[in-house]
Parts: structure tokens; C-alpha cells; sequence
């Protein structure tokens, strides 16, 4: 599925030699507001990577952030990816829940490349029971510093302050100031520090056990949804392989002629590797089912009885 | 051997349809490549898991392994087609609210049986509904709310 923002400095990004990039601007981590970083998952594996060369450009401190811009917008940028486990849903959900924001203010982008720091990768479940809790932990960060920055402009200590729907109001005076009022003009950054941060109890989550409309749902029973085999690329082809019936199989003799006057098809043959070409991925099909191809295939040796010795001796 | 291209006409989504093309390709593909209609997904390419059941003269049908031909002069139905003047189908409504997918791959095979299905039989029994969906595979595992979201949709209609 698309991810749901696009980045005005996505070109500069992907154009620009990443050896010469800082992290800023790879991440197009420009503008004001509040950012906290941090890192899900294990770090270990991003530093032993056996090409560290391939790391270029990639920041080293955290792998996923949130920004808070003075538009009162939240914003989550993580690597993980939606494929049907609702992450898209429940993940801004556990925020917006932490942060005191309203679900419809929260955005998640995922997996895109131009934007999102690196990731281990989408698996085990770790996107909701790893990251989530992670995520929580970055969303009472951000709802600390903002009721600090509130209980300044709103002189009242922090206690007294509540915060609901992006916006921190003093009851004793009816002051109030919005989360993106208090960033306005301000860049601030936190890095995570998930050993000292206390997230809610789950008593106080209101968003939490609920279920509401999934954020994939209308693309996903309209068809408008794009899966990565819909993309259709100007020139692309589908190919066809010719397969051996058996391993170690040689090829004797091919026929290719009926499959050549099929319009359109173009076959590729690199020796024995044969495969048939076409805009439309049936009609490489068919032209791979006139096929002739004889094949000598090598008596077989091993069976049931010889399989384990066979296997030792290799 | 391929044929020679001819014009094949069709209704599709209501509008009249004209091509100019083999009658042995697959419907599937003239609707993905020829008319970029991609809800209609690829699955098997045998007609064995649903994925891109389209609805051709109130039939739930494979689209893989439907020819052009097959649907000469008929009306065919896309998932593309469901929504009226904006407005999800009863259907749609029922699997948005069910939650009825996953990955969402087979939910245009699945939306699209179930509403040749009601068409037919708008009240099925459970069983019946068990009965028609058994060939639409969802690896995902969301057949419960499948079953569940067609029932309600089912029921709307009736109320």
C-alpha cells in the first residue's frame, strides 16, 4: 500500500549523493517543532552490518521519530510496514493516546525510503509489542516537554495543567495554549531515553480496546489500493522461464518457433536459460506453453533407502 | 495458435466497452493492462483462489481464466464498479465496518463473490453463504468477518 505523505524534498533527497548528505537532509528533517528520536529495535544489528558502506547517510543515533509541527500535526516516520497487520491504525492510535491528541491528528509514514530512518524490517510481531511500546515512551516524552513549555507560557506548574486534544489548559484560570501554538517558531529535540520515561497506565487510554476505521479499509474494498504486483512500469515485460524437469537436467533440443510468431513476444536465451517475454504477463504463458524442449535427464541415483547416506556423504 | 484481433465489445462497470484484441486473452489481464483496472488481482492464475472473481451477467466468475471472448456482448462487473455516485456499496460499508481483510488482496474477489451471491439469494442462510465463499482463499484468515460483514450486509437490505 502508498504510504499516506509525500515529501517536497524527496527529490533533492534521491538525487543527492548520500555520502555527502547529513542525516537532515536525508531525512528532509527541516521545519520547527518538537522532535523526539529514538531507537526500536535492536541497534546492534544495524552496527555489525558486515558492509558498513551501505550505512552511508543513514543516521546512527535512532531509527524512527515523531515531530509535533506547529500546525499541531503529529507525525510518526518509522521504517516498519503496513501489509494487513494494521499497524497503520493501531500505532497512531498507542500515540495519540500517550500525547493527548486526537486520533485524525495523528500521520504515519512507513517504510518509505526517502524518509524513513532504517529498519530491521516488518516480522515477529515486533511492530506493535517492540516498537509500540517504544513509540508510547517517545509519545509521553513529547507530552512532557509540551506541558513544560506550557506551564512556562501559562505560568501555572505543571500539575495544575490538562491535557486534551492537543491543547493544555490551567482550570483555575481557563488559559490554554495548543501543542502547535506552543512549537510555533521553536525547534526542539529530544532523544529518547526509553529507561526513564513512564507511559500510562492502561486505565488512563482512552483509544486503547477500541476499533476504530481502519486507514487501509476504504482503499482495500475499492480496489484503488496498489499492491507492489499493480505497479505497471512504460516497457515493462513479463518473462517466462524455461524450467528442467529435473535437477541436473541439460537441455538437447529447444523449439521456439511457434512461441516466436505469437505477436509481441520477445524470447531472451542465455545458453540454457530460456525465457519468453511479453506486455502481458498469459501471454508469456502461452508462448512458453509452445515450447518444445527436450531435455537429458540423469538416471537417478538416490531414493528413499539412500536418501540419509547421500545426504552424510555430501 | 493466436487469433487474429477483432473488436469485442462489452459492458464493463456499466459503459460500454470497446477493444481491439484477441478473444483468448484473459479477461484478467485486458482489465489490468488494457484498461488499468488493477482491483482485480492476480492470484493463482488457475482459478483456484478468487482473487480476481469479477461478476460477468450476475456470475461470479475467475477473471484468469475467462477469455475476452467469453464476455463478448456481456455486462461485466469490477470491483471498480461497485460504488454508486460515490457512495460505497452495502457490501463495501459492511467489510469496512467488519474489519473483513488483512493485506486486502482478496478482498475484491471476496466483495465481488458475495455480491453475485446476494444477488441471487439475498438472504442466505450462513450455510449457503459458507457454501458459495468456499473458493475465495484469504491467507490472511479473515473468513470470520468475511462471513460476518456479508450477513449484515445481508441483513440491511432486508430491513
Amino acid at each position: 500500500m502508498s504510504v499516506q505523505e509525500k515529501s517536497p524534498n524527496k527529490a533533492n533527497a534521491t538525487k543527492t549523493d548520500p555520502a555527502q548528505v547529513s542525516r537532515r537532509e536525508f531525512l528532509g528533517l527541516t521545519g520547527s517543532g518538537l522532535f523526539v528520536f529514538f531507537w526500536a529495535g535492536p541497534r546492534r544489528f544495524f552496527q555489525e552490518t558486515s558492509h558498513p558502506e551501505q550505512r552511508t547517510g543513514y543516521p546512527e543515533d535512532f531509527n524512527a521519530y515523531l515531530r509535533i509541527a506547529p500546525d499541531g500535526r503529529v507525525t510518526c516516520l518509522v521504517g516498519k510496514i503496513e501489509m494487513g497487520e494494521g499497524v497503520m491504525t493501531s500505532l497512531p492510535m498507542m500515540l495519540a493516546d500517550e500525547l493527548d491528541v486526537a486520533l485524525d491528528s495523528v500521520d504515519i509514514v512507513m517504510g518509505d525510503t526517502a524518509l524513513c530512518p532504517w529498519d530491521m524490517g516488518t516480522f515477529g510481531s515486533l511492530s506493535t509489542r517492540q516498537f509500540g511500546q517504544i513509540l508510547r515512551k517517545a509519545g509521553a516524552e513529547a507530552r512532557t516537554v509540551l506541558l513544560q513549555m506550557a506551564a512556562e507560557r501559562l505560568n501555572a506548574p505543571v500539575e495544575r495543567l490538562n491535557a486534551k486534544d492537543g491543547v493544555v489548559s490551567d482550570p483555575s484560570t481557563g488559559k490554554h495554549a495548543s501543542y502547535g501554538e506552543l512549537v510555533h517558531g521553536k525547534r526542539i529535540e529530544r532523544y529518547l531515553d526509553k529507561d526513564k520515561v513512564v507511559v500510562k497506565s492502561a486505565s488512563a487510554l482512552k483509544l486503547w480496546g477500541k476499533s476504530p476505521v481502519r486507514r487501509d479499509a476504504l482503499d482495500k474494498v475499492t480496489g484503488k489500493g496498489k499492491f507492489a504486483g499493480d505497479f505497471v512500469l512504460p516497457g515493462m515485460l513479463h518473462a517466462r522461464m524455461l524450467r528442467p524437469p529435473a535437477h541436473g537436467a541439460t537441455l538437447k533440443l529447444v523449439d521456439t518457433s511457434a512461441a516466436e510468431k505469437i505477436e509481441g513476444v520477445r524470447i531472451v536465451r542465455d545458453g540454457e536459460l530460456i525465457a519468453m517475454l511479453h506486455a502481458h504477463r498469459d501471454v508469456a504463458d502461452r508462448a512458453m506453453a509452445l515450447v518444445k524442449a527436450e531435455y537429458d535427464v540423469p538416471a537417478v541415483t538416490v531414493d528413499d533407502r539412500t536418501i540419509f547416506d547421500h545426504l552424510t556423504e555430501r | 495458435m493466436y487469433s487474429m484481433r477483432r473488436n469485442i465489445s462489452f459492458t464493463l462497470n456499466g459503459k460500454p466497452t470497446h477493444l481491439v484484441a484477441n478473444d483468448e486473452g484473459m479477461l484478467l489481464w485486458v482489465l489490468r493492462y488494457d484498461l488499468g483496472l488493477t482491483g482485480t488481482k492476480y492470484g493463482c492464475g488457475q482459478g483456484l483462489c478468487g482473487a480476481c472473481t469479477v461478476v460477468v451477467e450476475n456470475e461470479a466468475v475467475r477473471a484468469c481464466v475467462t477469455t475476452l471472448g467469453d464476455v463478448a456482448g456481456k455486462s461485466v462487473l469490477t470491483i471498480e464498479g461497485l460504488e454508486q455516485e460515490g457512495k460505497l456499496h452495502p457490501l463495501q460499508q459492511a467489510f469496512v465496518r467488519h474489519s473483513a481483510f488483512q493485506c486486502g488482496y482478496c478482498t475484491p474477489g471476496m466483495i465481488l463473490s458475495a455480491y453475485a451471491l446476494l444477488r441471487k439469494t439475498p438472504q442466505p442462510t450462513k450455510e449457503q453463504i459458507l457454501k458459495h465463499m468456499e473458493d475465495n482463499l484469504c491467507r490472511c484468515g479473515s473468513h470470520t468477518r468475511v462471513v460476518e460483514a456479508i450477513q449484515e450486509a445481508a441483513q440491511e437490505r432486508a430491513g
